[in-house]
């Protein structure tokens, strides 16, 4: 245990991409540009970027054709022990699981068939992730000292994160232990949830259905 | 034996004149029976039932192993050193002592591929193929251990005597009645009760040790050296690939009763392997790759071994080896990395757009620094 926590720490502290403190003073540098097309263009004259410093580009900025804000989320939600390399592995490999069971079955299918098959990984994992967002959250809020479990609204990205933590949790349990592997177990559940399928669907059905029971707290919101 | 083997490269160097045209036609394995129409740079795709009698499936890296299981078939590219390979193998004459050819590179570049290209190409040829997985599952993954009662010492291991015997068995049916109708040189007594007489077919010896597991070892070098015998009587020509060869003469994990690990030359099939290696025959070719999973230690983040033949086998087994051929692989040239894109296209694997553009094409083979591997690996998601 305390080799693992050297080990983090140890990482933290040669890492070249975290920053324990705000760098940037926010009066002098800007966002930089990592769009290809957009850094083709030239600046806007009366743009603040000519005579302002830039930030450094984030590592997981890269413009690699295959960027997706999507996907990159899931790599950091899955992430553990600061070793994003091994998310990145694991879910980049569960990707391909899913190319290779949407195209074994793609192959197999008649013309008709064809066109309704799905083959690009990145477009099912979305509308999976899609699928699994929460309409509401569940926080406990205490009222003369009893704990509340009440029901909030939230925004769009906090569903997308706790679609993305609700299915990182299942895959988690799943692989415990060795039983299976992390990365096809996420690829079993991308691929379920991309049909309204599988646990996680289950499981923010469940969510759904607790915050049904306790919309009567829902006065407790402050 | 030095200036022999220095002729013999000489005469590989003036064949080796092959054709070096890019297209990027199909050419299917039926084909591939002339020596003459390996072309660098087409695809080739070896027949199913074919990929499955050479098992294919263990013996190629598990990525592509993998997309032969998807994609329903087996294609790879014809690069220069498999061309090399087969303008080698075409010199090989039973009066030349045997030809030993060393592949060698960096990661990924396509070396136990190309080994596999060629036992495809001895397949289609009809020679006799002894091929070998992996020589580090002789000194490394040994799950059982016997003493030897053939010569004192010699530790023999049964379970992988008997994988190679099943696998000489399975990869030369091609064959199968050629071998049967060679005969044994003398009487072979393999213990008390077992014994294989003068004159009997040697595809006895390998019913035998398939049968009687603790007489496995024994048999993969009676049978080794009949093979031997045959090849220089021109009987049939032998192709001998070893993957990973210089493990041969690297560590192993094996320990004998006085808890000390044995060096690899106590172990009878490395003992078997070594001597097939060895050029005191004729007639056929020895295929080895000089693999770094033998020295290079994964937990090692900082340290690059080298990838070169003197690095590898180490002075003791290149002093062994010598004299050989060496034949390096090589990253993808852009005209190599565009031959398989198209293929990737055409066959519908590149699933997303952004892959199938011409901003995909050129990204996946820079960001792949075409490196075989990495190329296929950033392919395979997207």
């Amino acid at each position: 245990m305390s080799k693992k926590l050297a080990n983090f720490a140890q990482k933290r502290w040669i890492s070249s991409s975290h920053n324990c403190f705000n760098m940037y003073d926010p009066r002098v540098f800007r966002e930089p540009v990592s769009n290809v097309q957009e850094l083709r263009k030239p600046l806007d004259v009366d743009d603040e970027r000519n005579f302002l410093f830039l930030k450094a580009m984030k590592s997981d900025a890269t413009p690699v054709f295959y960027r997706d804000s999507v996907i990159d989320k899931l790599i950091r939600v899955c992430t553990k022990d600061g070793e994003k390399e091994t998310s990145r592995k694991n879910v980049l490999s569960a990707l391909e699981t899913i190319k290779r069971r949407q195209y074994k079955a793609w192959a197999k299918a008649n013309d008709e068939e064809k066109k309704s098959i799905e083959l690009d990984p990145f477009v099912i994992a979305r509308k999976g992730i899609k699928n699994c967002h929460p309409l509401m959250k569940l926080q406990g809020v205490t009222r003369g000292g009893t704990t509340y479990q009440v029901p909030f609204p939230i925004e769009e990205p906090e569903a997308e994160f706790r679609a993305m933590k609700m299915m990182r949790d299942i895959c988690r349990v799943r692989a415990k232990h060795g039983e299976t592997h992390f990365r096809d177990i996420l690829a079993t559940e991308l691929l379920a949830a991309s049909q309204n399928e599988g646990s996680t669907i289950t499981a923010k059905q469940e969510l759904h259905k607790t915050c049904e029971a306790n919309r009567a707290y829902a006065h407790y919101r402050a | 034996m030095k200036p022999c083997g220095r002729l013999v490269f000489q005469v590989a160097r003036r064949m080796g004149a092959c054709e070096q045209k890019i297209s990027s036609c199909r050419q299917f394995s039926s084909e591939a029976t002339a020596h003459d129409s390996i072309k660098v740079g087409t695809l080739c795709e070896m027949e199913l039932a074919v990929a499955k009698q050479l098992n294919m499936k263990s013996h190629l890296p598990a990525p592509l192993s993998k997309q032969m299981d998807t994609l329903g078939e087996i294609v790879t590219l014809i690069r220069e050193p498999i061309a090399e390979i087969a303008s080698c193998m075409r010199v090989v004459d039973k009066n030349l002592p045997n030809l030993r050819l060393v592949l060698w590179g960096a990661f990924g570049t396509g070396k136990t591929v190309t080994l596999n290209q060629a036992v495809h190409h001895a397949y289609s040829n009809k020679w006799a193929i002894v091929h070998l997985r992996s020589a580090m599952e002789l000194t490394r993954r040994v799950k059982e251990i016997e003493m030897s009662s053939f010569v004192s010492g010699r530790i023999n291991d049964p379970s992988n005597a008997v994988a190679i015997l099943q696998n000489f068995k399975q990869q030369n049916q091609h064959i199968w009645k050629i071998l049967g109708e060679l005969l044994t040189e003398k009487d072979y007594e393999w213990s008390k009760s077992e014994r294989t007489l003068k004159s009997k077919p040697i595809t006895e010896i390998i019913e035998m040790g398939i049968s009687a597991p603790f007489l496995a070892s024994d048999c993969v070098g009676a049978l080794f050296r009949e093979l031997r015998r045959h090849a220089k009587d021109d009987k049939l020509r032998v192709l001998v690939a070893i993957d990973d060869a210089n493990s041969l003469w690297g560590k192993t994990l094996v320990k004998r009763a006085d808890r000390t690990y044995a060096p690899p030359s106590d172990l009878t099939l490395v003992v078997h392997f070594r001597r097939m290696i060895s050029n005191d025959w004729t007639n056929g070719c020895v295929l080895m790759v000089a693999d770094k999973k033998e020295v290079a230690d994964a937990r090692d983040e900082l340290g690059v071994s080298r990838h070169t033949p003197l690095e590898l086998f180490g002075e003791e087994g290149f002093e062994f080896v010598e004299p050989f051929v060496p034949i390096e692989t090589t990253n993808y040239t852009e005209s190599e990395t565009d031959a398989l894109y198209n293929y990737y296209v055409n066959k519908n694997w590149l699933a997303s757009k952004a892959a199938r553009s011409e901003e995909g094409r050129k990204q996946l083979m820079h960001l792949s620094a075409f490196n075989p591997y990495y190329y296929e690996r950033l392919c395979a998601f997207n």
